[in-house]
């Protein structure tokens, strides 16, 4: 069942990084299929120059930027989806969802490359040597990347401030 | 303007992001519905598409028995023919696609009923 077991394993890693990186289901459901169908392509071909994980992290962060660049007005135009925790109070629950959508509207306006970098590390919680494997980049530029968009967010959420 | 926020903030508010999206129903089923098709089509040869239209994902059968079931299936009127796989689970024919792909001993077998 090597296939199979594949993409058990792997989609669903897949899946949530093309979710965070294009903020809709639909775009993130085929981007996670278009990686695999790179992945059946070359697999009989298939060299170990690089964990299978951390090429088809790579493939599909690289479809994710495609995608960005050709509809990123479109995927801007509509508010995450984000997680319903039904275990708050709907006033809190509200004011979760506010700040999560804030804080995912400052992270997808951020340059694509620092978008990936801070999504990959904060948010899929891959270590920085990880992140900087699947964007082909060294840690060291992945860092700097990380400090860019860190800063950028501090200055871009200031208003939300007054609500931590 | 208001002053930025603190790494301290930033950090709790980068915390308090849902940490793991639900992944929808189906999705693996999607990928390995629609996926390997078009390979599995391609690469089936004969051998392939005996063996799993008899249920074996198997691949090693000795010679003498591959060249009987053939000769079963024809007198039998098996069509070998690449629709009657898409009917197939996809499964068991990747299964065997990838076995067979990774196989130096298939690809040994190969050559003999080739000769």
């Amino acid at each position: 069942m090597a296939m199979h077991a594949l993409v058990v394993k792997h989609s669903p890693a897949i899946y949530r990084l093309a979710k965070r990186m294009l903020n809709r289901a639909e775009d993130a459901e085929d981007v996670t299929q278009e990686a695999f169908l790179r992945a059946w392509k070359i697999l009989p071909k298939w060299k170990a120059d690089a964990r299978f994980s951390t090429w088809l992290h790579r493939v599909a962060l690289n479809l994710c930027y495609d995608r960005l660049r050709k509809h990123r007005e479109t995927l801007f135009a509509e508010p995450p989806d984000m997680a319903d925790n039904t275990n708050l109070q709907p006033d809190a629950k509200l004011q979760q969802q506010q700040t999560q959508i804030a804080v995912k509207a400052a992270i997808m306006a951020l340059p694509e490359r620092q978008c990936a970098a801070l999504t990959l590390t904060a948010l899929q919680s891959h270590t920085n040597k990880e992140a900087a494997e699947i964007m082909d980049i060294s840690v060291d530029a992945l860092e700097s990347l990380l400090a860019r968009a860190r800063r950028r967010l501090k200055q871009d959420l200031a208003s939300m401030r007054d609500k931590l | 303007m208001k002053p930025e926020l603190t790494d301290q903030q930033l950090d709790d508010l980068l915390a308090s992001m849902p940490q793991a999206e639900d992944v929808p129903d189906g999705l693996t089923m999607r990928i390995m519905a629609n996926a390997p098709q078009e390979k599995t089509i391609q690469t089936l040869s004969w051998f392939d598409r005996l063996t799993h239209l008899l249920g074996t994902d198997r691949l090693w059968l000795p010679a003498t028995s591959a060249l009987a079931l053939v000769l079963t299936g024809m007198a039998f009127g098996y069509s070998f023919a690449p629709e009657t796989i898409q009917d197939q689970n996809i499964d068991q024919a990747d299964v065997f696609l990838t076995a067979a792909l990774e196989s130096d001993a298939w690809l040994g077998f190969e050559e003999e009923i080739a000769e």
